[in-house]
């Protein structure tokens, strides 16, 4: 890898964060991490490069998962970032929501072993480097 | 489980003045009477008032109902089928209505005449919150049992695939995390089976003498990593009369306070935890005063009422910390003791006090149900 790339986790439970950030730095990618919906906006502003892939959770602080992910979209600047949406909302309206939102891919947590997860992950980024 | 409803009846007639019914109206009249009497609350809902001087105007009615429901030709299929035609929810405003139509027939000769409808309108509204709240809460406790057992799951399974590329002290920390998931896990299978016993009387309750200011304190040294955490300062006024003892289950009363000092830590984000003990000629009541958020006046209502929370915005963090169950098993237990508990004051951005009382040991009226 020539530059490293950034993961931005967006997770306000400190033991799930936790579990991302650990097997995304054990890949080999590097970790921003936010915890409400504000800091992940100011982080987007602030990282340079941008991230190459975010981790999105929905019930999170401030500004919700939902509306950060719209946000992220309607910016010209990261609308093609693939988002992963990972949260604990099983409910199928929410999966709908999150993808027509845009999301690439819509995860509940505790149905992913977190490797698989960093699998998913590169197979994002690779479709979106060719 | 019932619901409280409520009902209004009216007439409907095709020619209320033609005089060849009239005698057919006085009787049915009188027939309505009997039943109103019996059923019609009085002070129906005026929303529901509006509708049934709407449905006296068949143009308001397709305002009210559109295209989805032609209350008209209802009421003549209902008249050709000869039942009575029942509408599932119709919304109005912010109600709920069912709307039960019945055609009032002449039999003239060999020939039925329609001669008006008998209207039947309930307010559905309270049956459909719990309804709804209900859908909410397995949304919400999904999400909440999911949580934890990410954590155990997530890191099990890292330990298992990374086994030889971590280190010992990362090891440790995973360990612990799953370990406190588990416990978090555990702690809400408590909940839910708590309330499902307690709803059946089924938790046997101790009915010992219990030195109040010592189940405070002891409480409050329970929540201390907490509150210090969160950099909140909890004061207890102690009474002057320091032997105050109530007739209850110690765990219980601990579970209790513990549980409304964890729902003012949450949300309170600055300034103070106030507990106050106060004696009355039978009871000793506790209160528990913060400086957060407070309620919404129109949540208030519902907060102790089972799967609820005092606000409904399922998707914001803030707003779902918890199953919601905490303050239903803290009135299941207050109330098995003799007790009460109820929220005495609450201002949205001023904080808000919750209050319990349970019996003096040496009340002499202290019953406690078995």
């Amino acid at each position: 890898m020539a530059t490293e790339q950034k993961i931005l986790i967006i997770e306000d439970d400190t033991f799930i964060n936790r579990i991302y950030k650990r097997v995304f730095s054990l890949s080999g990618f590097g970790i921003e991490l936010a915890q409400n919906g504000e800091e992940a906006m100011a982080k987007m502003e602030s990282m340079n490069p941008a991230p190459t892939l975010i981790i999105l959770d929905i019930m999170i602080p401030k500004i919700s998962g939902f509306e950060v992910l719209k946000r992220l979209k309607g910016d010209v600047r990261w609308q093609k970032i693939p988002v992963i949406v990972m949260t604990n909302l099983s409910e199928k309206t929410d999966e709908e929501k999150a993808l027509n939102l845009g999301a690439s891919l819509y995860l509940v947590k505790s149905d992913h072993n977190p490797r698989e997860v960093v699998l998913k992950a590169k197979e994002l980024i690779d479709k979106q480097i060719v | 489980m019932s619901y409280k409803t409520e009902w209004d009846l009216t007439l409907l007639y095709k020619n209320e003045n033609d005089p060849k019914i009239e005698k057919e109206i006085r009787a049915v009249e009188k027939a309505t009477k009997a039943f109103e009497k019996k059923y019609i609350s009085k002070n129906f809902t005026s929303s529901a008032k509006s509708l049934l001087e709407a449905l006296k105007d068949s143009e308001k009615l397709g305002e009210i109902f559109g295209k989805s429901f032609d209350l008209m030709k209802a009421t003549q299929d209902s008249v050709e089928k000869k039942v009575v035609f029942e509408t599932g929810g119709v919304v109005l405003g912010s109600k709920f209505l069912r709307v039960i139509v019945a055609p009032i027939l002449i039999t003239q000769d060999t020939s039925e005449e329609i001669i008006g409808y008998v209207l039947l309108i309930e307010d559905i509204t309270e049956a459909k919150v719990v309804e709804r709240s209900r859908e909410e809460f397995f949304a919400i406790a999904s999400h909440e049992l999911r949580t934890p057992l990410t954590a155990i799951r997530g890191n099990m399974e890292m330990l298992q695939d990374f086994w030889t590329k971590l280190k010992d002290a990362e090891k440790k920390e995973m360990i612990g995390d799953a370990v406190l998931g588990s416990k978090r896990l555990l702690s809400i299978v408590n909940d839910f089976l708590d309330i499902s016993r307690l709803e059946q009387g089924k938790i046997p309750l101790h009915k010992e003498p219990v030195d109040i200011i010592d189940t405070i304190e002891k409480s409050l040294r329970e929540m201390k990593v907490l509150s210090d955490s969160k950099k909140i300062k909890i004061i207890f006024k102690k009474p002057n009369d320091l032997a105050l003892s109530i007739r209850a289950d110690e765990e219980r009363v601990k579970q209790i306070l513990i549980n409304l000092i964890n729902n003012a830590l949450t949300h309170t984000e600055k300034g103070t935890i106030t507990l106050s003990v106060e004696k009355t000629e039978q009871t000793v009541s506790v209160s528990v005063t913060d400086t957060g958020t407070g309620i919404p006046p129109e949540n208030q209502t519902l907060l102790f009422r089972k799967f609820q929370q005092a606000s409904s915005a399922v998707l914001s963090r803030e707003a779902t910390k918890g199953t919601g169950l905490g303050l239903y098993i803290s009135k299941l237990l207050v109330e098995q003791m003799g007790g009460t508990i109820e929220l005495v004051k609450s201002v949205p951005n001023e904080g808000s006090t919750f209050r319990f009382s349970l019996p003096l040991s040496s009340s002499p009226t202290t019953t406690i149900p078995s």
